[in-house]
């Protein structure tokens, strides 16, 4: 009985050191990565990122073996956007599924709940699908961490820049959701109007993420003389602005915030209330739009087009979010392939932290992502974009070192 | 053969026998007084006729049919009415529209306006008239027995049960429900089962009077006999509390 | 408490003569108020049935906006779809309770045949059932229509009508006039048909309706299936402005409860004034008060909801009612 209970000991032992020579995650011909996703509850509309991610893995697996012979699997879960879901979904992922890295997972207060957590088992929390500009400045405590969106006051200091540059009489109202989110923006904002800010911007109406509507704050900002309107809320609030701004009879020069300017929500406005709820409205943009016809020919919108249509028939192709999400899967590849022939997680990192291609099919031409030991911001080009005959269309030139 | 026959009706709660082997002949026509201390199973005996009780054995007849089978809402539309010993009436509704509830059951073709100025008519039966208006919720115990007394009566039962409608009445009105429960048999033609304490009552206005202790029947006669029958008296005598007025 | 009201609408009505934005936010308010009173009514209207507060309400609505929006796609027409969609929450109303109470019986029965002995507890075990629905309703919605957000067309047209100065949306006209509509169409039933006295005296007391002929069980099924149509055209009144997501009713159910509680819970009128005042106050609030920014809208909500309780313990137009057990 105990020496039977030695011999399982001992080949415990032997294989757990034979598994040192990889990390976790790796075995000879598979890739273990994870991440977690609201799938169900508030932000449940984000739930398309991770399956259009893992149709890019499996486009990649299928046509090129994975990524030097090792298929990539993605296991992505659950946390409801809900960050004491995110705890134990991201600790399952690590302790029990040995996943070799999380990618993509979504949400700020998600993110922030296991950096630590993450950073301390040295597990890398890369390409994370949330623009606060820490993630990008705090890499010094957080080597493991990096972050993938441009970052949110990058934006909002374009639009300030942009309205000094056409229209420097406007007077600019701001709808704001009442968290970080909103705040990064309006501070991005302020910071790109100094020091005439206060003069430039007459009204500041927060709204609540769940606000039932947006009634009262539109009324408001529609009477303090606004003839502009900065929409930094998340998709459902500046659906309801739009729609309500058209339903008071108000109609600002509209700038929204690119975490909600989808053209699928466009579409779903300008349908519900009218074209001219949403024509004219800015952007900054740096993916490509699948709805755009004058990019239907883009080998970018293509590849898009033909893994959506084979590896995930059933999502929106005018879901921004999934060529984001492929852009997202895009990077993630790339990088491993550069993390070494048996990829580790400091090699991984390593080559995450010194990125510098334009060649990502799914972005913008002219985004470039760069980054080094320290610069962790991913995406720091930005164009404006206007809408316009029910799509995007990019106008002006680049803007960089958004952050 | 009555119009309602009990026959060898037993019902159990638990280990506790509610009815044990009771038989009940109701004739059309008559008054009829169920009696006995509490707990005696009178107020049980009332549940089962109206199937808001199902018993274990025996059988329920009215007019010939089992009502084994009816459910309750049925039951008012075979002709039984019933009140309640704690008063059941609709407290946020008006008194008129208490016994608009009672008018319905028995309204199948009729239009809305009869049915209504039927209702009407009922209240001043019952002496309610000026009361119609008033929502129930509020108004003495006295009155609300009243209500649900013409709530029963507007639904023109063939028999009408009556569960101690002499609860919380003074002297002078128990002498006055005396004549008016003659009066609805002499009147309306109704037949009725009467519970009650107030034996004065009991065996003033009864044809017949049935008398029961744990759920037992102990003596049925005329109110003469049964006041004799010294079962009967040591049953009150043995009982704690409810000695007969009498 | 009709002159308090009284003086609030005057107060209102001179606000809005005096100032543009007043009049504005006040009819905003009201169209919001409208739908937390629409719902809210339907809250009521289970409660008096059944004494149970149906935390699904919001999402049978959300489902119900839904298969109306898939109506419309399968090519019927707006109203075809709207009065379809109303037949159809109907029957999933009294589907719901049928249910619920399946449910209770057969977790009584289960417990009998493991000669478990217990007590009642009818009304919780239906409220956790309600619970549980509206967490299923929830994953079902976005399982079968996804949780991409959809646009929802408006019974009305999306432009303003212009009073004076004033730009009033016809949408948010509509969705008061429909919201007090259905009020005086509930109160001319409940308070004129056979029917709805019969609704009322089954919910009073069940065992004396039985024994007057009313058909308790029917009833309360009604009384769950008209919920559902209140709680269906709150969200085919609600929908074109905050689109269809499997989410869209979750807030929007916590100002109906505070709007029915507000009311008096057993008070159908109630619920809607409730749910109208409270639209009003925290559009004015949010507008004029500074300090009531908008993470204090709930709180402020809620805390009127204690004053008013607290000074009335049974809501603007409750009555005390003692029940018996």
């Amino acid at each position: 009985m105990l020496a039977a209970a030695l011999v399982a000991l001992a080949a415990t032992v032997t294989g757990a050191t034979a598994r040192t020579a990889a990390d976790p995650g790796i075995t000879n011909d598979s890739i273990l990565i994870g991440g977690t996703f609201p799938l169900s509850g508030s932000a449940s509309l984000y739930g398309a990122i991770p399956v259009a991610e893992k149709a890019y893995f499996d486009y990649v697996n299928d046509t090129r073996g994975g990524v030097n012979g090792r298929k990539i699997n993605f296991k992505y879960v659950d946390d409801g956007y809900d960050a004491s879901q995110t705890v134990p979904a991201i600790r399952q992922l690590v302790e029990q599924d040995k996943v070799f890295a999380i990618v993509n997972a979504l949400g700020t207060a998600p993110g922030l709940a296991v950096r630590d957590y993450l950073n301390e088992r040295k597990v890398p929390q890369v390409l994370l699908a949330t623009g606060d500009s820490f993630w990008g400045f705090q890499y010094k405590k957080y080597p493991w961490t990096i972050g993938y969106n441009p970052s949110y006051p990058g934006e909002g200091t374009i639009f300030a820049k942009h309205i000094l540059s056409k229209t420097p009489q406007a007077k600019v109202g701001v709808l704001m959701q009442n968290d970080p989110f909103g705040q990064q923006l309006l501070a991005g904002l302020r910071r790109g109007f100094a020091p005439n800010s206060k003069s430039r911007i007459v009204d500041v109406e927060p709204v609540d993420v769940t606000a039932p509507d947006v009634s009262q704050q539109l009324l408001k900002l529609k009477a303090s003389g606004a003839d502009t309107l900065i929409i930094f809320t998340t998709p459902s609030p500046s659906i309801k602005a739009f729609v309500t701004a058209a339903k008071i009879n108000w109609h600002p020069q509209i700038y929204v915030s690119y975490v909600s300017a989808s053209p699928l929500f466009m579409g779903a406005i300008a349908k519900a209330a009218g074209a001219a709820a949403v024509d004219g409205t800015i952007t900054t943009s740096y993916v490509k739009d699948a709805t755009n016809p004058g990019e239907q020919n883009d080998p970018g919108v293509k590849l898009f087009e033909q893994i959506m249509a084979k590896y995930y028939p059933k999502g929106n192709i005018a879901d921004a979010n999934l060529i984001y999400a492929m852009s997202v899967a895009w990077t993630a590849v790339n990088a491993l392939q550069r993390a070494g022939k048996t990829p580790t997680r400091q090699g991984f990192m390593n080559a995450l932290t010194s990125t510098n291609t334009a060649a990502n099919p799914f972005l913008l031409k002219g985004v470039r992502l760069q980054t080094s030991k320290t610069d962790h911001f991913f995406i720091e080009d930005l164009t404006l974009t206007k809408w316009a005959n029910g799509h995007w269309n990019a106008f002006g030139s680049f803007y960089h070192h958004a952050r | 053969m009555g119009l309602l026959s009990m026959r060898e009706v037993r019902l159990r709660f638990g280990g506790i026998v509610a009815l044990d082997n009771v038989s009940l002949e109701v004739d059309e026509g008559r008054i009829v007084g169920l009696i006995g201390p509490n707990g005696a199973g009178k107020t049980t005996a009332f549940n089962v006729i109206t199937r808001l009780y199902r018993p274990d054995e025996g059988e329920v007849e009215f007019d010939g049919k089992s009502l084994l089978r009816t459910p309750p809402y049925r039951i008012v539309k075979h002709g039984i009415a019933r009140t309640f010993q704690n008063v059941e009436v609709f407290p946020t509704m008006t008194v008129l529209e208490n016994v608009l509830v009672g008018a319905h059951a028995s309204s199948r073709f009729e239009p809305e306006h009869r049915v209504r100025t039927r209702a009407e008519e009922t209240l001043e039966l019952v002496g309610l008239r000026a009361l119609a208006e008033r929502p129930a919720v509020g108004l003495p115990f006295g009155t609300l027995k009243r209500v649900e007394l013409a709530r029963a009566l507007a639904s023109q039962p063939r028999l009408l049960l009556l569960d101690e409608p002499a609860g919380g009445l003074n002297h002078e009105e128990v002498e006055e429900l005396g004549g008016f429960i003659r009066r609805l048999r002499d009147e309306l033609k109704l037949t009725v089962l009467l519970v009650e304490h107030h034996m004065s009552l009991v065996m003033k206005v009864s044809d017949w009077v049935h008398v029961l202790n744990f759920g037992r029947t102990i003596a049925s006669g005329t109110p003469a006999e049964v006041q004799r029958d010294p079962t009967v008296i040591e049953a009150y005598l043995g009982g704690e509390i409810d000695a007969p007025a009498a | 408490m009709v002159l308090l009201l009284a003086a609030a609408c005057v107060a209102l009505v001179i606000g809005s003569l005096v100032s543009d934005q007043f009049a504005e936010q006040t009819v905003a308010g009201l169209a919001t108020g409208g739908i937390f009173g629409s719902l809210a009514l339907a809250l009521v209207l289970i409660y008096r049935a059944t004494e149970v507060i149906n935390f699904a309400q919001g999402q049978m609505a959300m489902f119900t906006t839904y298969i109306a929006w898939q109506l419309m796609q399968w090519g019927i027409g707006y109203w075809g779809a709207f009065v379809l969609t109303l037949g159809i929450a109907f029957a999933g109303g009294v589907a719901l309770l049928a249910f619920a109470l399946g449910a209770v019986f057969v977790r009584d029965w289960t417990f009998e045949r493991m000669g478990i002995k217990q007590a009642g507890g009818g009304v919780i075990a239906v409220v956790i059932v309600t619970i549980g629905m509206l967490i299923l309703l929830e994953g079902a919605a976005a399982w079968i229509w996804s949780p991409e957000i959809k646009s929802f067309p408006s019974a009305f047209p999306t432009r303003p009508i212009r009073v004076g100065g004033v730009a009033f949306s016809i949408q948010d006209l509509g969705t008061i006039g429909v919201a007090l509509g259905s009020v005086v169409v509930l109160w001319v039933f409940f308070q004129f048909t056979k029917v709805g006295l019969a609704m009322r005296a089954a919910a009073l007391r069940p065992f004396a309706a039985r024994l007057v002929g009313v058909r308790v069980n029917a009833m309360l099924a009604l009384g769950w299936g008209l919920a559902a149509v209140l709680g269906a055209i709150a969200g085919l009144m609600i929908a074109p402005t905050i689109f269809l997501q499997p989410t869209m009713m979750d807030t929007i159910l916590i100002y109906a409860f505070a709007a029915a509680v507000l009311g008096g819970i057993e008070s159908p009128a109630g619920a809607v004034v409730g749910g109208l005042a409270l639209g009003v106050v925290l559009n004015l609030l949010g507008t004029y008060v500074h300090f009531v920014t908008s993470e204090l809208r709930l709180p402020v909500a809620l805390g009127m909801l204690l004053i008013v309780l607290l000074i009335k313990p049974t809501g603007l137009f409750g009555h005390r009612v003692v029940r018996k057990v």
